[in-house]
C-alpha cells in the first residue's frame, strides 16, 4: 500500500524586497495512514511554511512553490486545482495554529463557528449541525457544552479555545491532522490536556498526525517519527526513538544537549550550540549548519550535505557522521560545545 | 525574520534605514507630498515677500481700485487699488506664524505637563486631567475673542490668545503617549536602575514619542490657519495695513458679488493652506507609523 | 537558616490590583496577584519560582523590586525594608538589586546605542565617569561574551539571544548582589536559551551572584535552582530543595506540573504515569475558597472546600500548603 502522504523535493521560496527568503529548499519524507510525524527546528527555519506550502496556504505573492510534489491519497496537491482544493482542506487535511484566537471569529459565538465549519463541509442542516457541534464540544472536553456553544470567543481561555479548533478540526473526520504548535502559548499543565487529547481522538479516529513544535520534549510524548529542520532541509528524519537516543547531525545532538536531562544536576554546564540561526536571505553554499557546527571540515563549506542512511530508517545530512560519533563515544559532555564560549 | 535580518551588521546603514523607509512610506501619499512642496514654497514666499512681491503691500492707488487680474496685476486690485498678489504673497506671514508658533507654544506648555501627568500618575495627573476637561469644555471661541479684545489685536496677541486652547490637545496627546511609554519594557528597566525621573523622561520617554509629537504639532497647524483667517475676517486678528487672507476675505465683504476676484483667491489661499497642512499631517503619520512601535 | 547568610527575606507580601467596575469607574473587586507570599533568599544561591501563566510571578519581582509598591508585606534586603523607603533612598539601594527581562526585543531602548545604555547607570550612580565609564562597558560586553566594539551599535543590529546578553550587561552594571531573572528564555529559541543559562550561572560563579530566576520552564529552573518555590494563583504552595521538589513533590499541584512536563526522552514518556489535571486556572479576581488548588485537585478532601492549607514545613527546608499533610499518615 502506499502511503498517505509523500512528499518529493518541495521547495518554497519567498521573493521579497530584501531578497529571495528560501524557506523550503527540497524536502522529501512520506507518513502512512494513522502515524504521527514531529517536525522540530529553530523558529524561521521552515517548519510552519513546509505544510502550508502543501495546502497552498502560503501568501502567493511573495509566496511561491518552486517545484516538488505532494501527493496525498495519490493525488498532486501542487498541480491540483485550486478550486479543487477546498475538497482537501478542512475535509480530508485539517490544520490547527498556535493562536486559535486569530482562527476564531470573535463577534460569532462558538457553536456557530463550529456549527458552519460542519455545514459547509459536510453539507449538514443547520439543526443537525448544531446537535453535532454540542457533540464535538463534549467530546474535546468542554463541559456543559450546551451552555457554552452561545459564548463568544473572548470568553473562553487559550486551552478552550484550542480546544474548540480542535472539534472543529476533527468535525469531519479528516486522515491528516496538521498541528502548527498548538500547545506553544498554553501552560504547560493545559498543554499536557492537549497533547492527550489528540492522542486519544488520534486513536479513536485513526488519523495522521503531523505535530510542528520546537519543544522536543513534546515530540518524546507523541511522535514515532521526527523530522529534524534546519534553515529549510531536513537535516535529519529518523525514528523518534533512535534520533533521541543516537543523535547524528550535530545541530541534533546540540539541540537534545540545550535540554537539561531529569536526571542532570545544575553542576554540570549544559552542551549548547554557539553562535545564531542561519539567515535565510543568504543560504550557503555549503552545509548551512556550517558556521556554528564544532565538527566542520573543508567540504562542510563547499558542497552540501544529502541525507545518508545513519541506520534502520534513520538519515542525517552530514558529512562527519563516522567523525562525530567517535566524538561523541569519546567523551560526551564535550559534544556539540567544542567551541564553546558561553 | 527580524531576527534573521538583524544578523547581517551593517553598522550606521540599519539605523539609517529607519529614515529612508520613513521617508518612503511618506512620499506613497501624493497628498503628504504635496503638502510639502507647498510648505517649502510658501515659506519661500513668506520670508521673501518685501523682496519678490510685485508692489510694496499698502501702496493705495485709486485710480485702480477693484480692477480685474491685468498684466500689471496677475490677481487684480484690492478696493483701495492695492495689488492683490502682494498683498496674498504677505498674507503668508500672519499664517504661517500663528499657525506654527501657536502649536509651538502649545507645545511649550503641554508637553512638559502631559509628560508629566502621564509618567507621575496620580494626583498630579488627576488635576492636570480635569484642567485639560475646563479648557476643552469652555467654548475655546469667545475665550479667544474675549482674549483679543482685551490685550487688542496684534499677531502676537492672537498666538497667545490661541495657545491658551492649543495646549490642551498637545497635554493630551503626550500624557496618553507617556502613559503608555511607562508601560515599556527600557522605561522599567530605567527606573529599575535608578536612574532619576527627570532623565528617564528625557533620555527613555520623549524621544520615543518624538515623532508623534511632530505629527501632533502638524495637525494642529491648519486650525491655527482657521482660527487666524476667521479671527481676521472678523477684524480682530491682524490689524491692517498689514494683511492677512482672512482680513482680506473679510474687506472683499461688499464687493464679491461683482468683483469675484477679491473674494476667490484669499479663499484659495484658505483652502490650499489647510489642505497641504492637513495633507503633510498625514504624511508624517503614516512615516513615522512603524517606528513608533518599537 | 542562620541569619547572616540570608540576603533577601519576603515577608507576607501582598499586591492586589483594583478593578473598576459598575457605573462610576468605583472599585469593586481586586485582583489578588501575589497573597500573602513569604520566602528567603541566601546569600549566592538561586531561589526558582515557577507557577502558570497569571499566577503571580512577574508581579513578585515587580514588588520585590518597589517599582510597583506592595498592599502589603515587607522586604528586606542587606537588613533594609525597601517598602518603608523614600523613592530616593530606593534610588541609591537599586545597586543592590536589578532585574532582566523577558523580552529582549522591548527592554532595550531602540533610540541608544547599546554603550550608552550600559553606561548611563553607571554615570548616574557615580561608579565610572568618562573614560573608566567606557573602560567599564567595554569589560562588561566582554564578560557576557560579546564584542567590546558593539558598544556603538543600536539594539536594532543584535539578535534576541545577543540583546539579551546586552540586557544582563546592563543589569550587572551596577554590581548587583542580588538579580531577577523573569524568564530570561522563555522567548528565545531552544538552541539560544541553553546559552543564556550557561551565561547566567557563569556569571554566578564568577561574581557571587544571587538569582531569583522566574520561568514557567521547569526543566530549565530545576537545573539553574538551588531551591524551588511553586507558585499557584498567587501563592506558594510548595518550597524546598531543588531536589527533594524534583525526586519528591508533595503539593498534588507540583506533582501535576511535574508529570505534565514532556520529557525529550520517548522511552521514559511511555513508561510515566500520567496525572492530567482537569480545567483551567481559576480567575484571581475571585479565587476559589479554602485551598486555590481545591477546583483541579485529584486528590481534594472536604476540608479544602473550606480551609485555607498554611504553608508549613513538613520536613527540613521543604514546605508544603496542603491539608494532606495535617495529620502524619
Ligand atoms: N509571507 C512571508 N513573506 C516572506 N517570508 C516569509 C513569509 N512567511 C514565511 N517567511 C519566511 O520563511 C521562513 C520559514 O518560516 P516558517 O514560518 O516556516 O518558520 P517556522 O519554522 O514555522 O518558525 P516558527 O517556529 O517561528 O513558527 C522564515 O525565514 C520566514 O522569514
Ligand atoms: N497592572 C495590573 N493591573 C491589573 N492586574 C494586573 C496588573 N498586572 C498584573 N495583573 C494581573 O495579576 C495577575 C498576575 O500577573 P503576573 O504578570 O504577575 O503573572 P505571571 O505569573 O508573571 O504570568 P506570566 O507567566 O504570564 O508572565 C494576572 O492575573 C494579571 O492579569
Ligand atoms: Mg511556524
Ligand atoms: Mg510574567
Amino acid at each position: 500500500m502506499s502511503p498517505l502522504l509523500q512528499v518529493r523535493n518541495l521547495e518554497v521560496a519567498f521573493f521579497t524586497k530584501d531578497g529571495v527568503v528560501r524557506a523550503v529548499n527540497g524536502i522529501s519524507y512520506s507518513l502512512e495512514e494513522g502515524d504521527t510525524l514531529g517536525i522540530v527546528g529553530e523558529s524561521g527555519c521552515g517548519k510552519s511554511v513546509s505544510c502550508m506550502a502543501m495546502l497552498r496556504l502560503i501568501p502567493e505573492p511573495p509566496g511561491r512553490i518552486m517545484g516538488g510534489q505532494v501527493l496525498f491519497d495519490g493525488i498532486d496537491l501542487v498541480r491540483m486545482k485550486r478550486d479543487d482544493l477546498h475538497t482537501i482542506r478542512g475535509g480530508k487535511i485539517a490544520v490547527i495554529f498556535q493562536d486559535p484566537m486569530a482562527s476564531l471569529n470573535p463577534v460569532m459565538n462558538i457553536g456557530e463557528q463550529v456549527a458552519e465549519a460542519i455545514t459547509v463541509n459536510l453539507g449538514y442542516s443547520h439543526r443537525q449541525a448544531l446537535h453535532r457541534t454540542v457533540e464535538l464540544l463534549t467530546r474535546v472536553g468542554i463541559p456543559q457544552a450546551e451552555d457554552r456553544v452561545k459564548d463568544y470567543p473572548h470568553q473562553f481561555s487559550g486551552g478552550m479555545r484550542q480546544r474548540v479548533m480542535i472539534a472543529m478540526a476533527i468535525s469531519c473526520q479528516p486522515k491528516l491532522l496538521i498541528a502548527d504548535e498548538p500547545t506553544t502559548s498554553l501552560d504547560v499543565t493545559v498543554q499536557a490536556q492537549i497533547v492527550d487529547l489528540v492522542q486519544s481522538l488520534q486513536r479513536e479516529l485513526g488519523m495522521a498526525v503531523i505535530w510542528i513544535t520546537h519543544d522536543l520534549g513534546v515530540i518524546a510524548r507523541l511522535a514515532r517519527h521526527v523530522n529534524v529542520m534546519y534553515a529549510g532541509f531536513i537535516i535529519e528524519t529518523g525514528p523518534a526513538k533512535d534520533i533521541f537516543k543516537h543523535p547524528h547531525h550535530p545541530y541534533t545532538i546540540g539541540l537534545l544537549g540545550s535540554v537539561p536531562k531529569p536526571d542532570v544536576l545544575g553542576t554540570q554546564t549544559l552542551v549548547y550550540i554557539d553562535g545564531a540561526p542561519p539567515d535565510m536571505l543568504q543560504l550557503a553554499e555549503g552545509c548551512s549548519f556550517y558556521p556554528r557546527c564544532p565538527y566542520h571540515t573543508e567540504q562542510c563549506l563547499k558542497e552540501r550535505p544529502d541525507l545518508v542512511s545513519v541506520g534502520d530508517n534513520h538519515g542525517a545530512a552530514c558529512w562527519n557522521v563516522a567523525a562525530v560519533q567517535a566524538r561523541l563515544a569519546a567523551g560526551p559532555a564535550t559534544a556539540g560545545a567544542a567551541s564553546g564560549r558561553a | 525574520m527580524t531576527r534573521a535580518k538583524s544578523q547581517r551588521n551593517a553598522p550606521e546603514t540599519r539605523y539609517a534605514s529607519n529614515w529612508v523607509a520613513a521617508w518612503r512610506r511618506f512620499r506613497r501619499s501624493g497628498l503628504a507630498m504635496f503638502g510639502l512642496v507647498y510648505f517649502i514654497i510658501i515659506l519661500f514666499v513668506a520670508v521673501m515677500a518685501p523682496v519678490i512681491s510685485p508692489y510694496p503691500y499698502d501702496r493705495v492707488d485709486y485710480g485702480i481700485t477693484l480692477q480685474l487680474p491685468t498684466w500689471q496685476h496677475l490677481l487684480g486690485t484690492d478696493y483701495l487699488g492695492r495689488d492683490m498678489l502682494t498683498r496674498l504673497m504677505w498674507g503668508a506671514r500672519p499664517m504661517l506664524l500663528v499657525g506654527i508658533l501657536t502649536g509651538a507654544v502649545g507645545m511649550v506648555i503641554g508637553v512638559p505637563l502631559g509628560i508629566l501627568a502621564g509618567y507621575l500618575g496620580g494626583a498630579f495627573d488627576w488635576f492636570i486631567q480635569r484642567l485639560v476637561d475646563l479648557f476643552s469644555a469652555l467654548p475655546w471661541y469667545l475665550l479667544v475673542l474675549y482674549l483679543v479684545m482685551v490685550l487688542s489685536p496684534s499677531v502676537w496677541n492672537l498666538i497667545l490668545a490661541l495657545s491658551v486652547s492649543s495646549w490642551v490637545g498637545s497635554c493630551r496627546l503626550v500624557r496618553g503617549l507617556t502613559f503608555s511609554a511607562r508601560e515599556y519594557d527600557f522605561v522599567e528597566a530605567a527606573r529599575a536602575l535608578g536612574i532619576p525621573t527627570r532623565q528617564i523622561l528625557a533620555r527613555h520617554v520623549l524621544p520615543q514619542i518624538a515623532p508623534l509629537l511632530l505629527w501632533g504639532f502638524a495637525t494642529s497647524i491648519p486650525g491655527s490657519v482657521f482660527a487666524e483667517a476667521g479671527l481676521s475676517f472678523l477684524g480682530i486678528g491682524i490689524r491692517p495695513p498689514i494683511p492677512s487672507w482672512g482680513q482680506m476675505l473679510g474687506q472683499a465683504g461688499q464687493y464679491w458679488m461683482y468683483y469675484w476676484h477679491v473674494f476667490l483667491f484669499p479663499s484659495l489661499c484658505i483652502v490650499i493652506s489647510v489642505l497641504a497642512f492637513q495633507g503633510l499631517a498625514d504624511g508624517l503619520r503614516q512615516a513615522i507609523d512603524v517606528n513608533v512601535n518599537v | 537558616m542562620a541569619e547572616q547568610q540570608v540576603l533577601l527575606t519576603v515577608n507576607h507580601l501582598k499586591k492586589y490590583y483594583p478593578v473598576k467596575g459598575g457605573w462610576f469607574g468605583r472599585v469593586t473587586d481586586y485582583v489578588k496577584a501575589v497573597d500573602d507570599v513569604s520566602f528567603q533568599i541566601r546569600r549566592g544561591e538561586t531561589l526558582g519560582l515557577v507557577g502558570e501563566s497569571g499566577c503571580g510571578k512577574t508581579t513578585t519581582a515587580r514588588v520585590i523590586l518597589q517599582l510597583q509598591r506592595p498592599t502589603a508585606g515587607e522586604v528586606i534586603l542587606n537588613g533594609n525594608d525597601l517598602c518603608q523607603m523614600q523613592d530616593d533612598q530606593l534610588r541609591s539601594l537599586r545597586t543592590q538589586m536589578q532585574i532582566i527581562f523577558q523580552n529582549p526585543y522591548t527592554s532595550l531602548n531602540p533610540r541608544m546605542t547599546i554603550g550608552a545604555a550600559i553606561a548611563e547607570p553607571i554615570i548616574v550612580h557615580g561608579i565610572a565617569h568618562g573614560n573608566a565609564a567606557h573602560e567599564r562597558v567595554a569589560e562588561l560586553l566582554t564578560m557576557v561574551g560579546l564584542n567590546r566594539y558593539f558598544a556603538g551599535r543600536f539594539p536594532s543590529e543584535f539578535s534576541g539571544g545577543q540583546r539579551q546578553r546586552i540586557g544582563i550587561a546592563r543589569a550587572l552594571s551596577v554590581n548587583p548582589g542580588f538579580v531577577i531573572c523573569d524568564e530570561p528564555i522563555s522567548s528565545l529559541d531552544v538552541s539560544i536559551q541553553a546559552q543564556i543559562v550557561n551565561l547566567l550561572k557563569r556569571l554566578q560563579d564568577q561574581l557571587g551572584l544571587t538569582y531569583l530566576f522566574i520561568s514557567h520552564d521547569l526543566r530549565m529552573v530545576r537545573y539553574i535552582s538551588n531551591r524551588i518555590a511553586v507558585m499557584y494563583l498567587g501563592k506558594i504552595v510548595e518550597m524546598g530543595q531543588s531536589l527533594d521538589i524534583w525526586k519528591k513533590p508533595l503539593h498534588p499541584y507540583t506533582q501535576a506540573l511535574w508529570a505534565a512536563l514532556p520529557l525529550p526522552d520517548p522511552e521514559l514518556e511511555e513508561k510515566r504515569q500520567r496525572i492530567v489535571l482537569q480545567g483551567n486556572v481559576p480567575s484571581p479576581i475571585n479565587p476559589p475558597q479554602g485551598c486555590r488548588f481545591n477546583t483541579r485537585c485529584p486528590r481534594v478532601l472536604d476540608i479544602c472546600r473550606e480551609v485555607e492549607p498554611p504553608l508549613r514545613e513538613l520536613e527540613p527546608d521543604h514546605q508544603v500548603a496542603c491539608h494532606l499533610y495535617d495529620w502524619p499518615q
